[in-house]
C-alpha cells in the first residue's frame, strides 16, 4: 500500500490536494470551538450555501476567477450574522437558516436559467459534495490557500485570549475593555475565508463537519478551551489526511469519505472519553 | 537515566543492521583461483513506458489527471498518454465526422471526462473498436486540435484533446 500511495504521490494535483486539505482542516477547527461554543455550528452550512449562490452568479457571469466576488459576499453574510452576536434580533439558527436556504435556492435557480455548462447537474453536483474539487487546484490556488492559512494560524494565535473571551462572555469581554464587536467581526471575516477554502475540500453540503466533527470530539475527552482546540485541531489535521488517502486510493467522493473519517474519530473519542470518565470514578 | 539508556539500546539496534565486513579472499585460495571475475555491468533504470499511466490507478485521480490534461493541454502536448476507460462512438452527419472517446467518470459519477483517439493504422469501425459503453484501455500521444462550428449565425472554434497514434490493448 505504500508503494501505492508513493506512486499516487507522483501526481502533482495529489501533493497540492493533500497540502491544502491540511491546511484547511487545521484551520476550520481551530474556529470550530469558538463555533460550537458560541452555538453557530450550522454558520458553516449557511455561509457555504451563501457561497455557492455567490458562484452560481459569477458563472452565469463568466467571471475568470470567482473569487473576486465569492469572498466578498461570503465574507459580507458572515458579518451580518456574526456581528452582533449575542444581542441580535434575529437569533442566529434562524438568520443562518434563512440566509441559506435563500441562497442555495437563488444559486440553483440561476444557474439553471442562465448557465451555459453542458453538464449543469454536474457542475452543480460537484461543488455541492466536493467529489474531486480539491484535486483539480492549480499552483496558484495552492499558494493562495497557503497564504490566507498563515494569516489565518497567525490572527488566531496573535488574538487567541481575545477570542476566548469572546467565545464565552461578550458582555463580560466589553466590561474589560475587549470590544465584542470588533472580534466578532474578526471571527466572521476568518470563518468566511475558511469557507470559501473548504468548499474546495468537502463541498458545500458537508463544510459542516470540519467545523463541528473536530470540536465535539475534542470535547468529548478534554475539559480546558487549550486543550479542546489543540486536540480538535490535531484530530482534523489526521482525520482529513486520512479521508483523503483513502477516497484516492479508492476510489470514493473525497468530500463524504473526509466526513466518515470525522464521524469515525467522532464515535472513537466518545468511547475514549467513556472510558476515561468510568476509570475516574 | 532511562532516556540515555533507551538512546543506548536504539543505538544497539542500529548496528544489528550494520553489514559484516567482507574478509578477501587471498590469493592462493582454491576459489579465487577457479572462479573467473564477473564484469560488472550497472543496472541500468528502466524508463517508464508511458510518460502519464492512469490506467491503474483509482477513478478518482484518473478523471483529475483527465481534467487538467483538458484544462491544461499545453502542459501535455507530445506526452505519451495510457489510460483505461469507457468507450464512446459519435457519429456527426452534418460534418461526416465520428468521434471515438474513452471516458472516466469522477466518484460521483455525476461527471466524465474523456479524451477523443485516433487509432493508429487504418481501423474500421466497429470490427476494430470495442463495443459501446465497453472498458478499455488505449495509448497514444496527446496532442489538441481546433474545430470550428457554426451555430444561430455565428462561428465558434474549439479546441479538443485527442490521443493519436493510438492502440487499443
Amino acid at each position: 500500500m505504500i508503494d501505492k500511495l508513493m506512486m499516487y504521490l507522483q501526481f502533482p494535483f495529489v501533493r497540492y490536494a493533500l497540502i491544502v486539505g491540511v491546511l484547511i482542516a487545521l484551520c476550520s477547527s481551530l474556529l470550530g470551538v469558538t463555533l460550537v461554543l458560541k452555538r453557530y455550528s450550522f454558520i458553516g452550512d449557511g455561509l457555504s450555501h451563501v457561497a455557492f449562490g455567490a458562484m452560481s452568479i459569477a458563472t452565469v457571469m463568466h467571471l475568470s476567477d470567482d473569487m473576486f466576488l465569492v469572498l466578498p459576499v461570503t465574507i459580507l453574510s458572515a458579518v451580518l450574522l456574526l456581528r452582533n452576536g449575542q444581542n441580535a434580533k434575529i437569533k442566529g439558527d434562524a438568520m443562518i437558516a434563512m440566509i441559506s436556504v435563500g441562497a442555495l435556492a437563488f444559486g440553483y435557480l440561476l444557474v439553471n436559467l442562465f448557465s451555459s455548462s453542458a453538464n449543469i447537474s454536474g457542475d452543480v453536483c460537484s461543488t455541492l459534495f466536493g467529489s474531486t474539487s480539491i484535486l483539480t487546484l492549480r499552483s496558484s490556488e495552492v499558494w493562495l490557500c497557503v497564504i490566507l492559512s498563515i494569516i489565518i494560524l497567525a490572527l488566531y494565535v496573535f488574538f487567541y485570549h481575545k477570542i476566548f473571551a469572546v467565545t464565552f462572555d461578550e458582555n463580560f469581554a466589553d466590561a474589560t475593555g475587549t470590544s465584542a464587536k470588533r472580534y466578532n467581526l474578526l471571527i466572521a471575516v476568518i470563518i468566511a475565508v475558511i469557507i470559501v477554502l473548504a468548499i474546495n475540500l468537502v463541498g458545500s453540503l458537508l463544510i459542516s463537519a470540519l467545523v463541528i466533527f473536530p470540536a465535539l470530539s475534542a470535547m468529548r475527552i478534554f475539559h480546558s478551551f487549550k486543550s479542546v482546540t489543540i486536540f480538535s485541531a490535531v484530530f482534523s489535521v489526521i482525520a482529513s489526511l486520512l479521508g483523503l488517502i483513502a477516497s484516492i486510493l479508492a476510489g470514493t467522493p473525497v468530500g463524504s469519505t473526509i466526513v466518515a473519517a470525522d464521524v469515525l474519530g467522532f464515535l472513537l473519542c466518545m468511547l475514549i472519553g467513556k472510558m476515561v470518565r468510568r476509570k475516574a470514578v | 537515566m532511562k532516556i540515555f539508556l533507551s538512546f543506548l539500546i536504539l543505538m544497539m539496534l542500529c548496528s544489528c543492521g550494520a553489514k559484516e565486513k567482507e574478509v578477501p579472499l587471498s590469493d592462493d585460495t582454491a576459489e579465487a583461483q577457479t572462479e573467473p571475475e564477473e564484469e560488472i555491468v550497472p543496472e541500468q533504470e528502466e524508463k517508464p513506458a508511458f510518460d502519464i499511466d492512469i490506467s491503474e490507478v483509482s477513478q478518482t485521480v484518473a478523471y483529475a489527471q483527465i481534467l487538467d490534461m483538458a484544462s491544461n493541454p499545453d502542459n501535455y502536448k507530445g506526452k505519451s498518454v495510457r489510460m483505461r476507460g469507457t468507450f464512446f462512438y459519435y457519429y456527426d452527419q452534418a460534418k461526416d465526422i465520428a468521434y471515438y472517446t474513452c471516458a472516466v467518470q469522477d466518484a460521483t459519477l455525476c461527471c466524465a471526462q474523456g479524451i477523443e483517439f485516433e487509432l493508429a493504422e487504418d481501423k474500421v469501425y466497429p470490427d476494430d473498436y470495442p463495443a459501446e459503453n465497453a472498458i478499455f484501455t488505449v495509448s497514444g500521444i496527446f496532442d489538441t486540435y481546433q474545430e470550428t462550428t457554426e451555430a444561430a449565425g455565428n462561428v465558434y472554434t474549439f479546441e479538443y484533446c485527442i490521443l493519436r497514434d493510438a492502440v487499443i490493448e
